[in-house]
């Protein structure tokens, strides 16, 4: 195909991408390679690619500013495109900088949707031995990255605490002559919160995150125990982490089953009436119960999308009402828009944030590039393993199975991703495609993955585009981490 | 009966790889039979049978292929006038990693 460019026009085209989100005057979404935005017409975006662009207006200030094209013979914006690009990818300089430990899969609550096919409370042979223990504390202090956290996950961790307290005291004396900034959270249930773990946790400054599904009906509904006051005791949990370690020691999460989808409401006035300040609403996902009960549990991505889009309305009234409540997934994917920096959240980037961003070491002594990988071996998948915890970090990364997720990791060269508009925002999940549809690579128009991303930032670009001063003014405030109130007001003050 | 129908294409305007990018786009509605003969770009078209009652006219199919044969022959063109830029950003950027 002969292409010709035409050379007497003053500028040339920078690299974008486009996207139709309806039929409006400023339908067409612009997105450049740097991650800048605009929205355009479809006869500005005529003008644009055929050179017919005035040079003075406002739109082409805005086109040049933001990226979409150059002046041949003016400021060269490729040194400064670089440096916002090299922001954008930063997480890849550091190496693996969140480092989960499995310590044991045995758990006492019966989660219908659990994705990580616990164990039974008295089961034998699903505890993370001391040896393993030394061996990935050795390898975590292999990763170069100056800022790690290290997560205990399950099962509940807190049943294995001989363990964590093992692991975080040889971190910690390791660390003396390391000097690595370093963040410690223990997901549990809270259930088995006694003085000698809330010690440890003082002293040790670790933090604590839980699930939280909702109103009592809802989370007991969710999370059945013997007792059936799963509820009651992980509220009581979080008073008691509060009172000893402070009010944001200790964060909570949904999981939202068919049935959660019915009250967003509900869901977001219990995260009010329990005083947090951000809530996560993230759907169900393909593993462990949660795929073997699917039937019963799962729900269309399109259904849990309008949830989220009337949960996300309701969240943005009560900010307007003084409540500071953000939603956790909007606030990242807001990060990647409105800003040239990584959010850290290793499931959302490009390259995939399996094994290069986190790494899982498994009580069975087995290394992961992810929690989800983990989770696929007890469905009998245990291709996913890096190898084993005795061995060096070097040789776990070079693994074959990371040449398989990089290969399929890698947005801007996927089949639909390179042309979408949202590739600088988005990632891929090459475990989610794998677990979902058998292949790294998936089919972009049959992904769950796609399929909500595509959604949530339509809707977040048009909110962005046409919502009122209190939505754009909630939006930034959950963006700058700030109360409505603290955000500065633009213009002249009085 | 399920509709069906055969758009014949111009290669010039509507090359292989436009038409294939296309066809993946909209997979989740129609299913596209794509053949070449010399100079011209066939594509057989039907409702996605999963697609079920969801499934477009082949009106709506029609002017949506069009929409997107467009749209994909227009980020074609701007992707050939931008070439190595992509590349040579990610490469500058991204050369402190050893990448």
């Amino acid at each position: 195909m002969t292409v010709l460019l035409a050379t007497d026009a003053t500028y040339r085209l920078l690299p974008f991408r486009f996207m139709r989100l309806d039929e409006s005057d400023r339908g067409l979404l612009l997105t450049a390679e740097t991650g800048e935005y605009l929205f355009l017409s479809e006869a500005q975006l005529d003008q644009l690619v055929n050179r017919r662009l005035p040079r003075h207006t406002p739109l082409y200030k805005d086109l040049l500013a933001r990226h979409f094209i150059y002046e041949i013979d003016g400021h060269d914006p490729l040194p400064e495109m670089a440096a916002q690009y090299r922001s954008r990818k930063s997480f890849l300089f550091g190496g693996p900088a969140l480092h989960l430990f499995v310590v044991t899969l045995r758990c006492n609550h019966t989660c219908q949707y659990c994705q990580v096919s616990r164990a039974p409370l008295g089961g034998s042979g699903h505890d993370l031995s001391a040896e393993h223990a030394r061996h990935a504390v050795d390898r975590l202090f292999e990763s170069p990255s100056p800022v790690l956290t290290v997560e205990f996950q399950g099962g509940e961790p807190l049943l294995a605490f001989d363990r964590v307290r093992q692991i975080v005291e040889a971190v910690q004396a390791r660390n003396s002559e390391e000097r690595r900034s370093i963040r410690f959270v223990i997901s549990s249930t809270l259930h088995h919160l006694d003085e000698q773990v809330l010690d440890f946790a003082q002293e040790h400054d670790i933090h604590f995150s839980t699930s939280l599904d909702g109103p009592a009906f809802l989370h007991d509904a969710n999370r059945p125990t013997p007792e059936r006051d799963a509820h009651a005791r992980t509220l009581d949990g979080i008073r008691r982490v509060r009172e000893r370690l402070g009010h944001e020691a200790v964060s909570a999460l949904t999981t939202l089953a068919a049935r959660s989808l019915e009250y967003p409401e509900a869901i977001i006035d219990e995260y009010v009436e329990q005083q947090f300040d951000s809530i996560s609403l993230r759907p169900l996902s393909p593993y462990g119960f949660a795929h073997s009960s699917r039937q019963r549990l799962d729900y269309p991505m399109a259904r849990y999308v309008a949830f989220y889009k009337q949960a996300l309305a309701y969240l943005i009234t009560l900010n307007g009402q003084g409540i500071r409540l953000s939603e956790g997934y909007a606030s990242l994917l807001l990060t990647h828009i409105l800003t040239p920096f990584a959010s850290g959240y290793v499931d959302l980037r490009s390259p995939a944030g399996a094994g290069i961003g986190a790494l899982v070491y498994n009580y069975d002594g087995g290394v992961y590039p992810s929690d989800e990988a983990r989770m696929l071996l007890e469905m009998g998948e245990a291709g996913l393993r890096l190898g084993s915890v005795e061995q060096p970090l070097e040789t776990l990364l070079r693994s074959p199975v990371m040449g398989l997720l990089l290969s399929a990791g890698i947005a801007e060269g996927l089949p639909g991703c390179a042309d979408c508009a949202f590739v600088p925002y988005c990632g891929a999940d090459p475990i989610e495609h794998y677990a979902r549809q058998s292949d790294p690579v998936g089919h972009r128009a049959f992904s769950a993955f796609c399929q909500k991303n595509m959604a949530l930032l339509q809707h977040l670009f048009r909110l962005l585009r046409d919502g009122d001063d209190l939505t754009q003014r909630v939006l930034l405030s959950w963006l700058a981490r700030r109360r409505l109130a603290d955000l500065p007001v633009p213009g002249y003050r009085g | 009966m399920p509709w069906s129908f055969t758009l014949s294409l111009d290669e010039t305007t509507y090359p292989l790889g436009v038409v294939q990018r296309t066809v993946y786009a909209l997979a989740d509605r129609l299913t596209c039979l794509v053949a070449q003969q010399p100079g011209r770009v066939s594509l057989e078209v039907m409702p996605l049978l999963l697609a079920g009652e969801g499934a477009p006219s082949a009106e709506t199919a029609r002017a949506l292929l069009y929409r997107n044969l467009n749209d994909f022959a227009l980020r074609e063109r701007i992707r050939l006038e931008t070439q190595g830029l992509c590349e040579w950003l990610a490469r500058t950027a991204l050369k402190e990693a050893g990448l």
